[in-house]
């Protein structure tokens, strides 16, 4: 049993009747001497010990148990009540479309929330009748790849910027820092001269949208930089003086280490491109061939005035599908964004 | 297996912050080194330097004679164990140990027989396969330790490895890493702020403060004779005691009065060392004794004489068991008082009380005697110079019932009483005009040191080798005069240390398209040795062309010839001065506005060329002050 285990029970083997200041000592007591001892990267006990913490701050304050827990019952309840309210807001159109996938009368609007019949023909249309698959085929080769690069792109720069010191390293950050708050699509233009240049003969293709997502990918370097950062340095000099190169200490010591951090960036540069319809409407249009669109610009051609009344349970259809993989992907890897991985790494 | 020697070594950070000063010391082959001091003295980046973890901004770095300046740490054949431990926490600790062979592609049977025979070392065969998370402190810290052994480095790097440990453990390992070095038979370099951890482990300590060294010897000789204050008070627990005050000599009789009221009495025979000039009551110094040296009064006590009486009262007693430390103080009306504070180590059988009156005995062997102003020893292992009372009369120093002829280098007026150093390499025994009884030898690591009873004084010389005289014996004495200093009669030693201000310039080849590079003095032109540009650009690059030198060279590698026209690579100059020193005669040159001193038999008015060999001129940086080459 862990010591913090410990002081958990310590707090929750206390008696009612005793005070909060006796409370207030047995938890601090402990938590203080776990200070000497404990790791500082292990982040979870460091967030629990400040927990632990925060909660003795708190009851320091209260005069009577009594008093305090009718606070916190209160607080909960409050802050309860308000992301309830949120949630239902936030879930409610989503939950619309996803019904509204399954509805079987046709037409735009329906008057009721949950259709009068359920079918699963827009699906079936959606794969038989429609270019969706070969839409959904383009999209995901244009996000698995532009996701490739960038990650590796995103990684190598944060981790130069972390640990390569160089004279212009300061200017290049801020400059990236500062180009980086301007809206993406202000470059519209120019990125679409430049991919004339770039591909003449083929600047309307797949290729282009690769090199679009994928060029300016290291501009968001930030987070991982931010990571590398907690990773110690002294890592990288073992490292280096065990022989290793550069490569060779990125490849073997550090990314392995870097599991939440890669797989963070992962499922950000796989979302971009896979949601993006700005830079896609434009690079295609005027594409004759229909097959060729992504999901997001192929779908929304569904949404024009002409098309809306037939296609649009289709329409949600496509929405569910195209949102699954995401919605997996997240739901199996979001513990690694939480995730501390240096345990172990330095003195403990 | 692996001698290092480090020359000179500066860091400097962003061209201002000088985080090591000046770093000069030769490792010896086995060595265990320690680096101690207080943090943020530089021990730890001279460490990394050594490691190459940091580039070394100026100064050479030898690893068994070769230059490693520019080498990657990979290449120096080093290890490093860090604080932390920095074990890659997703790998084994059987893959922590084989990551640098694995590295180097090493054969898969090598590096198992490796990691088997270093785990079997550090007992740690049974954790192979587990992850460092799942290892205590120790076992990390074991693993480490191997992951360093497995290279089979010629130099063992440790950076504080102990200080994330708990006491015991920390007890346990010191000794353990002893041992490891007894049986590795290699050379290891320890830092560590922990002056117990030095004291223990290192055959020898070098201690650090602010970037600087300020005494690198063995445990035992730093703890006995500190050359200065920090030393004194950094080395040894509890600290040494310190009390300001003066000396006074008075006959026979030299007394300490110290500022707090007390005064500890002593002869001239047991404070010799100390030099005269101090001994005049005005001369600020700091008394120091260790706890250790003081002792509670007994009647059963031995005194030969060694043992100075003084009273303090008690202020606070810590009852260790096996020994008793009393906090008391030399003025009786002041016991909690930081002036006049003493701490003394006494028998656990000592029974004392707060408020009680002691009569307590301070060493005249084993005190320490510091200038308050340069806080450096003046009662040192081997004393710098005698400073005697002299009288000149008409070209003769006369002193103690002894006569010396003064050559006519010497130029002075008569006078009475002056003080005068005679530096302790200017004494020479066996033949002369003095005579001196030979009070007795020290030996100090294999130097003889004589002390000569002159008359009421106690004069030094230092000699090599077997010792030619013995106590009792009656020696002629001479004084080399090149070395004398009368400061009150403008008389100095000299200086054969040549200092020359200028600069560093580069010249297009006419012909070809290359550079040539010249130190410039003035106008003349030396040219510059091909390693010695080497380490100027490593240091400085292109800003050395901005950056105001000094060159610096002694006065023996200078060689003198008539001028010569068109000569190049040379100094011209005329003869200012000309010191005749019987033995040898230095002439001073004036050569582009500055002043050379060398040994030359010439007239005054003489135009002479200098040859100053270029290997043999250390370059300043006169802007930051640090060596560059």
């Amino acid at each position: 049993m862990s010591e913090k285990d410990i002081i958990m029970q310590t707090e929750l083997e206390t008696p009612v009747e005793s005070t909060a200041e006796e409370v207030v000592e047995e938890i601090t007591e402990p938590v203080q001497e776990e200070k000497v001892v404990e790791p500082l990267t292990d982040w979870s006990k460091i967030d629990e010990m400040e927990r632990q913490l925060e909660l003795s701050k708190v009851t320091i304050r209260k005069k009577s148990r009594i008093g305090m827990r009718f606070r916190r019952i209160f607080g909960n309840t409050v802050g309860q009540v308000i992301l309830t309210v949120l949630s239902i807001l936030w879930v409610v159109p989503l939950f619309y479309l996803i019904v509204q996938s399954f509805r079987k009368e046709p037409g735009a609007w329906s008057p009721t929330f949950f259709p009068q019949e359920w079918t699963l023909d827009n699906y079936k249309r959606l794969f038989t009748e429609t270019e969706f698959p070969r839409w959904y085929g383009n999209t995901l080769l244009i996000a698995v790849c532009s996701c490739l690069i960038t990650t590796l792109f995103v990684l190598a720069v944060a981790y130069a910027f972390s640990r390569v010191k160089f004279k212009a390293r300061k200017p290049i950050m801020n400059v990236m820092l500062i180009l980086g708050m301007f809206p993406g699509f202000m470059s519209m233009t120019a990125v679409y001269f430049l991919l004339k240049i770039l591909l003449p003969d083929n600047y309307q293709s797949h290729l282009s949208l690769i090199i679009v997502y994928s060029a300016g990918a290291a501009m968001s370097y930030y987070v991982a930089k931010g990571f590398f950062d907690t990773v110690p340095k002294s890592l990288d000099e073992a490292a280096r003086i065990d022989g290793a190169s550069r490569f060779r200490t990125f490849f073997k010591v550090i990314l392995p280490l870097s599991k939440s951090i890669i797989i963070y960036t992962i499922l950000i540069s796989f979302v971009a491109p896979w949601c993006d319809y700005i830079f896609v409407s434009y690079i295609m249009a005027g594409v004759p061939d229909i097959g060729m669109y992504t999901v997001s610009l192929g779908m929304y051609k569904w949404l024009e005035r002409e098309m809306i009344q037939q296609y649009f349970t289709t329409f949600c259809a496509a929405a569910v599908i195209v949102a699954t993989p995401i919605t997996i992907l997240f739901m199996f890897l979001q513990k690694y964004y939480v995730q501390g991985v240096t345990g172990g790494a330095v003195k403990g | 297996m692996a001698s290092l020697s480090l020359k000179h070594i500066f860091k400097v950070y962003d061209g201002k912050v000088k985080a090591v000063n000046d770093f000069c010391m030769d490792i010896e082959d086995k060595e265990f080194i320690v680096f101690v001091g207080p943090s943020g003295c530089g021990k730890s980046t001279t460490l990394r330097m050594i490691a190459g973890l940091e580039e070394i901004t100026a100064g050479e770095l030898r690893i068994d004679d070769e230059i490693v300046n520019d080498f990657e740490p990979k290449d120096r054949n080093i290890a490093m164990v860090f604080q932390n431990y920095a074990l890659y926490p997703h790998m084994s600790v059987y893959e922590n140990m084989a990551f640098a062979l694995r590295t180097a592609h090493e054969k898969k049977e090598v590096i198992h027989e490796k990691v088997m025979e270093a785990a079997a070392i550090l007992g740690i065969t049974e954790y192979l396969e587990r992850k460092p998370k799942a290892l205590s402190g120790g076992q990390r810290q074991r693993v480490a330790l191997g992951r360093a052994i497995v290279r089979n480095p010629k130099v063992f790097l440790l950076d504080e490895p102990l200080s994330n440990l708990d006491a015991k453990l920390r007890a346990a390992m010191r000794s353990e890493i002893s041992r490891l070095h007894e049986r590795l038979g290699t050379t290891f370099i320890y830092v560590t702020h922990d002056q117990v951890e030095a004291m223990t482990m290192g055959t020898r300590i070098v201690v650090m403060k602010d970037g600087f060294v300020q005494q690198i010897d063995t445990p035992v000789n730093l703890y006995k004779y500190p050359d200065n204050v920090f030393v004194a008070g950094f080395i040894g627990t509890p600290q040494m005691n310190f009390f300001d005050g003066t000396v006074i000599k008075e006959g026979d009789d030299v007394t300490f009065n110290l500022d707090c009221g007390a005064s500890v009495g002593m002869k001239y025979v047991q404070a010799d060392k100390v030099p005269v000039k101090y001994m005049d009551g005005n001369h600020k110094v700091v008394f120091g004794i260790r706890p250790d040296d003081v002792r509670v009064k007994n009647d059963t006590n031995y005194d030969d004489g060694s043992w100075a009486p003084a009273k303090a009262v008690v202020s606070v007693v810590e009852v260790l068991g096996g020994e008793t430390l009393i906090y008391a103080n030399l003025n009786l009306n002041t016991p909690d008082a930081e002036e006049g504070a003493i701490i003394i180590k006494a028998s656990p059988d000592t029974i004392v009380r707060r408020g009680d009156v002691l009569d307590i005995e301070i060493s005249r062997r084993k005190f320490h005697v510091f200038d308050k102003e340069t806080e450096m020893s003046i009662r040192k292992r081997i004393p710098e110079a005698s400073y005697i009372r002299a009288n000149v009369e008409d070209g003769k120093l006369t002193f103690e019932g002894q006569a010396f002829e003064m050559p006519s280098a010497v130029k002075c007026d008569n006078a009475t009483d002056v003080e005068t150093v005679i530096p302790i390499s200017a004494l020479t025994l066996g033949a002369g005009a003095g005579k001196a009884n030979v009070q007795w030898v020290e030996n100090v690591e294999g130097k003889n040191l004589y002390f000569l009873k002159v008359g009421d004084l106690t004069m030094f010389s230092l000699e090599e080798g077997e010792a030619r005289f013995k106590a009792g014996d009656i020696v002629d004495f001479d004084i080399d005069f090149t070395k004398v200093g009368i400061e009150a009669l403008g008389v100095a030693p000299i200086n054969l240390t040549n200092t020359l201000d200028g600069t560093f310039t580069k010249e297009k080849d006419k012909s070809r398209k290359f550079y040539n590079f010249y130190m410039n003095v003035g106008t003349a032109k030396l040219i510059p040795t091909v390693p010695a540009c080497e380490k100027i650009f490593a240091c400085k690059g292109s800003k050395i062309f901005r950056t105001p030198l000094e060159y610096i060279f002694d006065a023996s590698v200078v060689t003198v010839t008539p001028h010569e026209e068109g000569a190049t690579d040379v100094l011209t100059g005329t003869v200012s001065e000309i010191r005749d020193y019987g033995f040898v005669r230095y002439a001073t040159i004036d050569t582009e506005g500055q002043k050379v001193v060398a040994a030359y038999d010439g007239a005054v008015g003489d135009q002479v060329d200098l040859h100053v060999p270029a290997e043999s001129i250390v370059i300043k940086d006169k802007s930051i002050d640090i060596i560059i080459a």
